[in-house]
C-alpha cells in the first residue's frame, strides 16, 4: 500500500500514459469539423430568420405596391412624432403622434386604392430620429414626400413647402439644404394639393417653413398639418380627431396626389 | 554661497509675481463688472417715462389667416438697440397675452435678453440673439403654424423697427434648441430678408 502523495502521483501517470496510448489525434479533428459544421448551420439559420423579421418589420420595407401600380411613382408619408415625442397636446387624452399616425394609415389605404405605391417611415408607436425619417425617403426615390401634423391652433389645414431657396440639384446634395434642389416641384405639389381643397369648405393656409426632416428630402415635399375644422361646435381636439372631417381632408389630399401623378408623369 | 547678484535677482522676480498677481486680479474684476453691468440697471430694459415716445410697428400674427399684420403702436423705447429690441419684443408678447388676441400664448413666458453683434463681412448689419426664458417652449402653441408665426412675426418686427437686424438666431434659456416647441427649426439663423409669411386660400 502506498502512502496518498504516491497513489495521487500514480493515478496521474495512469491517466497521461492512458491519453498517449490512445490515437486521439485524428478523432478530434473530426470532432472539430463537426463543431464547426453544425455552428456554422446554426449561424446561417439565424441570418437567415434575422434577415426575414427585418424585411416584415423594418418601415423602410413597409412598401404597399399594388397590382398595376405605376411601378416608379411612389409616395413617402411620414407621421410625424412618435413613441416619447408626443408632439402637440391636442387634449388631455390626445396627442398628435397618435392623430398623424391614424391618418398616415388612412392615407396609405387610400393611396394604395388609387394604385399608388407607398413607404411609410413608421407604422407603429416608435420614436424615430429626423435622420431616419429622411433616410427612408430618399432610398425611396419618391415622386412625393408627405409629412403629416396636427394641431389644435388656427383652422383649416397649412400646406408648408420648405423655406430654402431654390438651387439646382448637385450630384451629392448638402444634407441641410437637400431639399434647395427640389423646392419647385414641390411648391407645385403644394399647389395641386391645394386647388384639390377647392370643392371643400375646409379652408388651407399655403405657407413656407424650416422644418426638419423637411429641408433634407430629395424629393417634392409637403408637410400637411390638419388644424380643428372651422366654426366647429366640437372641441379642437374633438374636431381634429373627427372621423368624417379628416375623411374630407384626406380625400382632397388624395386628388391632389392624383393630379401632381399627371403632372409628375410630364416632367422631364 | 548665492551671489549678490542672484539675490537681487530672485528678489525682483518675486516683487514682479507678486505685481502681475495684482493686475491680473484688478482686470479679472473690471472684466466681471464690464459683464454684469447691463444687469445692474445701467442700461434701462424696459421703457421709462423719460424715453421719448416713438412710432413702431408691430407685426401680429393671426393663426387662422396664417398672416402677419402691421400694428401702428407709440412706445418709450430706450436708445439703446439691443434694450430697444428687447422691449419691442416684450410689446409683441404682452400683445399675444391681451384676451381676444388672433395668436394666443400663455402668460409668464417671454424673452430673457436680446444681444445684438455685427454680421462678418456685411457692414452695418446686425444679427439679434434672441434668447426665449425657459417657460417660452411650453408657453408656445404646438403646431407648424403657430410656431413658424411666432419666428416670423419677431424677426418681421425686429427688421421693420431696427432695419440693421438682417438676421435672427433664437436661443431657449440660454441654450441652442432644436425645435421652439416641437416643429419649428431653432438650429438656423433666419434671414430677415427671406422669411415670409403664408397666404390663405
Amino acid at each position: 500500500m502506498y502512502p496518498p502523495a504516491v497513489r495521487s502521483l500514480s493515478r496521474k501517470r495512469s491517466c497521461v500514459s492512458a491519453f498517449h496510448s490512445i490515437p486521439a489525434r485524428p478523432r478530434m479533428r473530426f470532432a472539430d469539423f463537426f463543431r464547426c459544421a453544425a455552428l456554422a448551420a446554426c449561424f446561417f439559420l439565424v441570418l437567415a430568420v434575422s434577415a426575414q423579421r427585418v424585411n416584415n418589420t423594418h418601415p423602410m420595407f413597409q412598401t404597399v405596391s399594388p397590382l398595376g401600380a405605376a411601378s416608379n411613382f411612389v409616395v413617402v408619408i411620414d407621421a410625424a412624432h412618435g413613441g416619447s415625442d408626443l408632439g402637440a397636446r391636442l387634449s388631455p387624452a390626445l396627442d398628435e403622434k397618435t392623430v398623424t399616425l391614424a391618418l398616415a394609415r388612412r392615407l396609405r389605404s387610400l393611396l394604395a386604392a388609387h394604385g399608388i405605391s407607398v413607404v411609410m417611415t413608421r407604422t407603429g408607436d416608435t420614436a424615430l430620429p429626423m435622420a431616419t425619417r429622411a433616410g427612408i425617403a430618399n432610398h425611396a426615390h419618391a415622386a412625393a414626400c408627405l409629412i403629416l401634423h396636427a394641431t389644435d391652433s388656427g383652422v383649416g389645414v397649412h400646406l408648408f413647402t420648405s423655406s430654402l431657396s431654390p438651387a439646382p440639384r448637385p450630384e451629392i446634395p448638402a444634407w441641410g439644404t437637400a431639399q434647395a434642389g427640389y423646392i419647385h416641384q414641390s411648391v407645385r405639389l403644394s399647389s395641386d394639393v391645394d386647388a384639390a381643397f377647392i370643392h371643400t369648405t375646409v379652408p388651407v393656409i399655403v405657407g413656407r417653413t424650416f422644418l426638419q426632416p423637411l429641408d433634407n428630402l430629395t424629393c417634392p415635399a409637403l408637410a400637411i398639418e390638419l388644424a380643428p375644422k372651422p366654426s366647429s361646435t366640437l372641441t379642437s381636439a374633438k374636431s381634429v380627431d373627427n372621423p368624417g372631417y379628416q375623411s374630407t381632408v384626406l380625400n382632397a389630399i388624395v386628388t391632389g396626389i392624383l393630379q401632381w401623378q399627371q403632372d409628375w408623369s410630364h416632367q422631364p | 554661497m548665492i551671489s549678490r547678484i542672484g539675490q537681487w535677482l530672485v528678489l525682483v522676480l518675486f516683487v514682479a509675481c507678486i505685481a502681475m498677481a495684482a493686475i491680473l486680479i484688478r482686470t479679472r474684476q473690471r472684466a466681471h463688472d464690464r459683464l454684469e453691468a447691463p444687469l445692474t440697471s445701467s442700461v434701462p430694459l424696459s421703457q421709462t417715462p423719460d424715453e421719448p415716445r416713438v412710432s413702431v410697428t408691430l407685426m401680429m400674427p393671426d393663426d387662422k389667416t396664417g398672416s402677419l399684420d402691421p400694428i401702428s403702436e407709440t412706445l418709450a423705447l430706450p436708445q439703446d438697440e439691443s434694450a430697444r429690441a428687447q422691449a419691442l419684443i416684450d410689446q409683441l408678447i404682452a400683445s399675444w397675452r391681451a384676451p381676444g388676441s388672433p395668436h394666443p400664448i400663455k402668460a409668464s413666458a417671454g424673452v430673457d435678453s436680446v444681444f445684438l453683434m455685427p454680421v462678418p463681412g456685411e457692414p452695418g448689419s446686425q444679427l439679434a440673439i434672441v434668447n426665449f426664458d425657459a417657460a417660452f417652449p411650453l408657453a408656445q402653441p404646438s403646431g407648424i403654424e403657430p410656431e413658424t408665426l411666432t419666428l416670423l412675426s419677431i424677426i418681421q418686427t425686429l427688421h421693420e423697427n431696427i432695419p440693421s437686424i438682417t438676421e435672427v438666431r433664437f436661443l431657449v434659456n440660454g441654450q441652442p434648441g432644436a425645435t421652439l416647441a416641437g416643429h419649428a427649426d431653432l438650429m438656423r439663423t433666419y434671414l430677415a430678408e427671406s422669411t415670409v409669411p403664408g397666404s390663405k386660400s
